[in-house]
């Protein structure tokens, strides 16, 4: 991918992280990967060596493809800047990843997670930076999302941010974002 | 009216520009001399003036650093500047192989510690004993029979290298051991920020680029009593030295060229909890070029700036890692400094407004306040 | 010599990415980043300038401002420096700009969605002139303990009456962070509370960056019976005649007869049709 379609992904990512929950497309295509578009593409666009990745239940094409594409180092997942995974798959009651420390929550990590959809799941409301009063989404994650989103919301600003991806499109949900059941709110 | 005169800034910068380029491409240049013929003078002939600038933007480089200083019309940190600006566009290939200073063909090799030394003393090019008189160097006396040669006799037949000061005192368990390794800490500094306690190899490289001035000053202060140091220079070593890759595709290590290399191992106060463990502490400097002045300087800061690591109490600015560390590059430095040339009226009306705000009604706060402070 | 597109290789470019997502994740919140040497100054832009040159592309418009004009000299020269390592569009009007670069001021004209906010920062350590050390700073912040501020501003009132902060006023973000606004008048921090755009912010010589996005609470430091009163302007704008903009003081002559005329110059165009 060259580097103005990955100026152009970049800018699609940075829109979606300032607009969570707002599904957006990655306008660039990349060559067949064994990932969807979208999540092949925000790899290509934001992973390289300096930046350490782990992969969770991904096939077995996907680590060799990444070194590749992107000479991302493998390292183990408490170790990961940014994780790879399947949405569905996900275990959100013991979640390893890193979610940074009360000084550096910067370190807290990226999951990059594949979903069938982003929009045939629980419905979900949000509130926070980046929404005009309140979004309403329904990606289809696993079991344990909510539990584990309001618990890492009582100990902001550590936590990990989330880019779901789901063929050619995108939605992010950033730490600083609050979750709630439709119902509920 | 006037407000066009303070505002409108692309004419004047354009003729600003123009009259740097006539002064350093003047039209009616009687002498004539093309441009890459005065870079090549300049090294020449102002040769310490262009390490000096390769050391501070780290990058060897002297035809880049006789053309920055040509252009900056010998302002030093201009140059050092518009390299370093150079230098963040160049892409690298590879890391070289740790530097073999000791296997260096020393052009001086000074020691204030021990009367003699092994390899020698060397004297070599240096102003040290010169008197500072104009014209010195166009009077001197012919050379005969020179009571210090300028090489020792028995070192020119032999090849083989001699192990420095350091490791003989390391040896006799008077000195501290090196710790050399290379770790994941060795991070440099113009790819990854580093942060508060930085490595020592961090806080080396930033030495080793930052201000002559700046670290001749703190390492003055550490002399005076700000910080102790009592210092001995075990060996001062000026050079030029082998620069080794190994290509992974060729699997073997080849020499790319040489570069001059000043080095400084200083042995410093000794330390310890008990009499058998004490022993003398090291301090280092490695520069660019020709330099002992900053190459001295350098190995005192990184002695002073240990202080935590062999718990001493950190009393003085020169042991203040955050603070020299912070201070010390001089092109942040002038950036910031002269950055107080740019407009800030929008900010300064603010505070005009402010001042003149209290001033109107100098009393309301005292009276109003319920504590009445 | 030929240049990478916006000056900056892709590899720094990615890194400062990477960064900036995590900013927006954690408004308010400094990051550290390899804010790389650029050919202009430390101090007058780099860390903007590099901001910019992460996330600019070829479709869009570039507008730059110092002091809130466009022809003042360092706009000049930062919308100079785009333009020949870029070849992006540059624009003067607020409305017309995808990306606007500033030092010191936010335009008149209300930003929009979409619209990405890149200032200039000198210090970004809100705290910096009462601890100067980060490496405590860093702990206050994780704390969120601000009462060093808190203080400072109760020595105002005592003192002079009322919070003698002109520029550069502390503001609270998303209720967890104090930042530093860059040195923009007080007049302006309103203008960042809730903003439909996205601002982020470079300090290249400190390389830190941090952010605020779109639709996010910028609460100004204040007590309760002492609120947040930026001052206004002293007169209307001599030129366009407006009552609400930020004022420059142009002295006329020698026996200091003042004039007052809007610092952000696009405003002022826009405001005389």
């Amino acid at each position: 991918m060259n580097p103005e379609q990955q100026q152009q992904i970049f800018r699609t990512l940075l829109s979606a992280m300032s607009a969570p929950g707002e599904i957006m497309s990655i306008p660039a295509r990349p060559e067949p990967a064994p990932l969807s578009p979208a999540c092949a593409g925000v790899c290509l666009t934001l992973l390289d060596a300096s930046s350490a990745v782990a992969l969770t239940g991904m096939a077995p094409t996907v680590a060799p493809w990444l070194n590749d594409h992107c000479r991302a180092p493998m390292v183990s997942l408490d170790e990961a800047q940014f994780v790879l995974g399947m949405g569905k798959h996900w275990n959100w009651e013991s979640s390893q990843a890193p979610i940074g420390s009360e000084e550096e929550p910067e370190q807290g990590a990226t999951l990059i997670l594949e979903l069938d959809n982003l929009n045939a799941g629980i419905p979900l409301q949000l509130t926070g930076p980046g929404i005009s009063g309140t979004r309403n989404i329904a990606p289809r994650l696993g079991t344990g999302f909510l539990a584990f989103w309001q618990k890492q919301q009582s100990q902001y600003p550590r936590g990990v941010d989330l880019i779901l991806c789901s063929q050619d499109q995108c939605l992010c949900l950033p730490r600083s974002v609050t979750i709630c059941r439709f119902e509920e709110a | 009216m006037s407000y066009v005169a303070v505002k409108g800034g692309a004419g004047a910068i354009g003729a600003a520009h123009q009259l740097i380029a006539e002064t350093l491409y003047p039209k009616d240049n009687a002498s004539d001399t093309p441009v890459d013929q005065i870079q090549q003078q300049l090294d020449q002939h102002l040769r310490l003036g262009i390490d000096r600038i390769m050391a501070e933007a780290s990058l060897y480089d002297r035809d880049i650093a006789a053309q920055a200083f040509l252009q900056a019309q010998g302002d030093s940190i201009e140059a050092v500047f518009i390299v370093r600006a150079y230098r963040a566009t160049l892409s690298r290939f590879l890391d070289a192989e740790p530097l073999k200073l000791s296997d260096s063909q020393p052009q001086r090799h000074v020691s204030a510690a021990f009367k003699d030394v092994p390899g020698g003393q060397q004297l070599g090019a240096t102003y040290d004993y010169s008197h500072r008189l104009l014209g010195y160097f166009l009077h001197l006396p012919a050379p005969q029979n020179a009571a210090e040669p300028t090489t020792k006799p028995e070192d020119d037949a032999s090849e083989t290298r001699h192990s420095g000061v350091m490791q003989l005192l390391e040896q006799e368990g008077l000195i501290e051991t090196s710790t050399a390794a290379l770790t994941e800490e060795n991070r440099d500094i113009t790819q990854i920020p580093p942060g508060f306690p930085a490595s020592r190899a961090q806080r080396l490289q930033t030495l080793a680029r930052a201000d002559e001035g700046f670290l001749l000053g703190m390492a003055y202060s550490t002399q005076r009593g700000y910080g102790q140091n009592h210092p001995f220079i075990a060996e001062l070593r000026q050079g030029s030295v082998n620069v080794e890759i190994t290509p992974p595709e060729l699997g073997f290590t080849i020499c790319i060229g040489q570069i001059s290399m000043t080095e400084c191992q200083m042995i410093n106060q000794f330390h310890g909890d008990t009499p058998e463990q004490a022993t003398f502490t090291r301090g280092y400097g490695l520069v660019f070029g020709h330099n002992e002045r900053k190459a001295i300087a350098m190995a005192l800061l990184d002695r002073a700036l240990r202080a935590p690591e062999l718990g001493e109490k950190v009393q003085a600015p020169a042991q203040d890692e955050e603070f020299v560390l912070s201070h010390c590059d001089n092109v942040e430095a002038t950036g910031f400094v002269e950055h107080l040339k740019l407009p800030h009226h929008v900010d300064f009306q603010s505070e005009i407004a402010t001042l003149r705000a209290l001033r109107a009604h100098p009393k309301k706060g005292r009276t109003e306040h319920p504590d009445g402070l | 010599m030929d240049y990478n597109f916006a000056y900056l290789d892709e590899q720094s470019k990615r890194a400062i990415r990477r960064s900036l997502l995590k900013a927006v994740a954690i408004p308010g919140h400094q990051l550290p980043f390899a804010s790389r040497e650029m050919p202009l100054p430390y101090g007058w832009g780099t860390g903007g300038i590099q901001l910019t040159a992460a996330i600019i592309g070829k479709n869009d418009v570039l507008k730059v401002i110092d002091q809130g004009a466009d022809d003042t000299t360092n706009a000049v020269s930062i919308r100079q420096f785009f333009a020949r390592v870029t070849g992006v569009a540059t624009t003067t009007k607020t409305v017309k700009a995808s990306i606007i670069q500033t030092r010191h001021r936010i335009p008149e004209t209300p930003l929009q969605e979409g619209q990405i906010m890149v200032y200039q920062v000198p210090m970004p350590e809100p705290l910096f002139k009462l601890e100067p050390r980060r490496t405590e700073t860093r702990i206050l912040h994780a704390l969120g303990d601000y009462s060093l501020m808190y203080l400072q501003l109760y020595d105002h009132i005592t003192r002079y009456g009322r919070v003698a902060i002109g520029y550069d006023f502390p503001v609270m973000v998303h209720d967890r962070y104090l930042m530093s606004p860059s040195p923009i008048p007080a007049f302006d921090v309103p203008k960042m509370h809730m903003s439909p755009a996205l601002q982020i912010f470079g300090a290249g010589r400190e390389k830190q960056l941090y952010a605020v996005p779109p639709y996010s609470r910028v609460v100004p430091l204040a007590f309760d019976d002492y609120p947040f009163a930026p001052l206004q302007a002293q007169a209307p704008c001599a030129i366009c005649g407006s009552q609400h903009s930020y004022k420059d003081e142009i002295i006329l002559d020698d026996k200091g007869t003042r004039q007052y005329i809007c610092s952000d110059t696009d405003y002022c165009e826009q405001h005389r049709c």
